[in-house]
């Protein structure tokens, strides 16, 4: 604000009365007067006579901080009417300001509510893979299952989900991937739908099959698949895979 | 892995009070929400959510509809938590989902008004309409949310909040000219509108 110090005009001559009222006639004798629509404030014009921006005044009473120019402050008549009715025109909003503002007592409650329905299928599966790990969403993993099943000849539409186990193995065999040793916290977590479940996963899937094959071996390839398929693509072992088979379109008899 | 799996999850004990879950700190608890935790979240909230109110109820002064914003932005805040990766601080990016919140909020409101004709909350009347007894304060509120929705965030998260320029330029996406431009018009209007109640 060293721009508007220099920008600044001679101080006042001293004038008769008081500077208050000397300065609010002056204020609207002396100033050109800006459309109401504009004028920053009804009685004051936007630079006082002595050349000091009201800008810079009422960054002064606002943010409570030293004035730009001590020296000029204490002796001009302007600046202090100014400041004077500034101060008292911005009291309220000092007070507002420290006016204690707490949150009801149950916002946290509602939100931990919808937040809890939102976690329940917002955990992750992971697959430690040093020097780091690899987390993969279980919608993710629901994607690739339904796709894989989906694609087996024999089943017209599937829908389905993924679960963490129930039961963490220590390791599986078969993928040769080791589960994580899962914390107390963390079943807790799963137990709700929640946190972070280790490299295994349960897949339930539900099919309508075109009743072209027997359904039991239609169940059997959709396993197969799907274990190929999360493996492959999630690094995942799926160590179970539940079929529900809940309708079939057979083919017209001819 | 177990001490390290151990050391990386928030204790269960979190939510039951009996770990003072002041002496975690916000990147740790935001590390573990991201990862899922419900419990570390939720200390978050308990930590944060009187400043997201509080914004929420400077930006429409009205309480119920900062409920509904301060709900909004904190679920909104767990949803997107994945995207979070801590270039601001965990309250500055909370105040900048409040923010968005409120200003979604107001913006409904307006249509509202303009499809139905109805009039205007309480929060959105002018200062002039209010009569003398409900006093200053009332109308500080009331010209606080007359003010356009830019300048009175602007001013509420600097004057009322204590953010810095260069903070409130980070929650409103503008740059610090643009945020000094919008506190000045704001002081002027509140000082115009305020004058007459000294």
């Amino acid at each position: 604000m060293t721009g508007t110090t220099a920008g600044r005009g001679p101080h006042p001559a001293t004038t008769s009365g008081s500077d208050t009222e000397q300065l609010t006639a002056d204020s609207a004798e002396d100033f050109p007067r800006m459309p109401a629509g504009q004028r920053p404030l009804r009685g004051f014009p936007s630079r006082l006579r002595c050349g000091v921006a009201l800008d810079e005044l009422i960054d002064q009473v606002a943010d409570d901080r030293a004035p730009q120019d001590p020296a000029h402050q204490r002796g001009c008549p302007y600046c202090r009417a100014a400041l004077s009715e500034l101060h008292e025109i911005w009291a309220p909003v000092a007070s507002l300001i420290d006016e204690p503002i707490e949150a009801p007592p149950s916002l946290l409650g509602s939100v931990m509510e919808r937040v809890g329905a939102l976690a329940a299928n917002n955990w992750h599966a992971v697959v430690p893979d040093p020097p780091g790990r690899t987390s993969t969403a279980a919608w993710v993993i629901a994607v690739i299952a339904r796709r894989a099943a989906a694609a087996v000849p024999g089943v017209i539409a599937v829908t389905g989900r993924v679960a963490p186990p129930v039961v963490v193995l220590d390791s599986d065999a078969s993928t040769g991937l080791v589960a994580e040793p899962v914390p107390t916290s963390r079943q807790q977590d799963l137990a709700a739908g929640t946190g972070v479940a280790g490299a295994t996963v349960v897949v339930s899937l539900v099919l309508t099959a075109d009743g072209t094959q027997p359904l039991q071996v239609l169940a059997q390839r959709v396993r197969e698949q799907v274990i190929a398929h999360v493996r492959e693509l999630a690094g995942l072992a799926v160590v179970e895979v539940d079929v529900l088979v809940e309708d079939v379109r057979l083919p017209p008899v001819s | 892995m177990p001490g390290e799996t151990d050391s990386a999850v928030v204790p269960a004990a979190l939510d039951a009070a009996t770990v003072d879950a002041a002496t975690v700190e916000d990147e740790e608890l935001v590390r573990e929400a991201r990862r899922g935790s419900v419990h570390a979240f939720e200390v978050l909230v308990g930590r944060h959510q009187d400043r997201v109110f509080r914004l929420a109820f400077r930006l429409t002064a009205d309480r119920a509809a900062a409920q509904d914003i301060a709900q909004e932005a904190l679920v909104a805040a767990w949803r997107g938590l994945p995207a979070f990766r801590g270039d601001a601080s965990f309250p500055t990016w909370l105040y900048r989902i409040t923010q968005n919140a409120a200003r979604n909020h107001v913006t409904r409101q307006r249509v509202h008004t303009q499809t139905t004709g109805e009039e205007p909350a309480a929060a959105e009347q002018q200062p002039e309409r209010l009569t003398e007894n409900k006093g200053r304060t009332a109308a500080l509120h009331a010209a606080i949310a007359a003010l356009p929705f830019d300048q009175r965030a602007a001013l509420v998260l600097y004057q009322f909040e204590g953010l810095s320029y260069e903070q409130c330029a980070e929650v409103l996406g503008v740059s610090m000219s643009t945020v000094r431009g919008r506190i000045a018009r704001a002081r002027h209007g509140l000082l115009t509108t305020m004058e007459p109640w000294r």
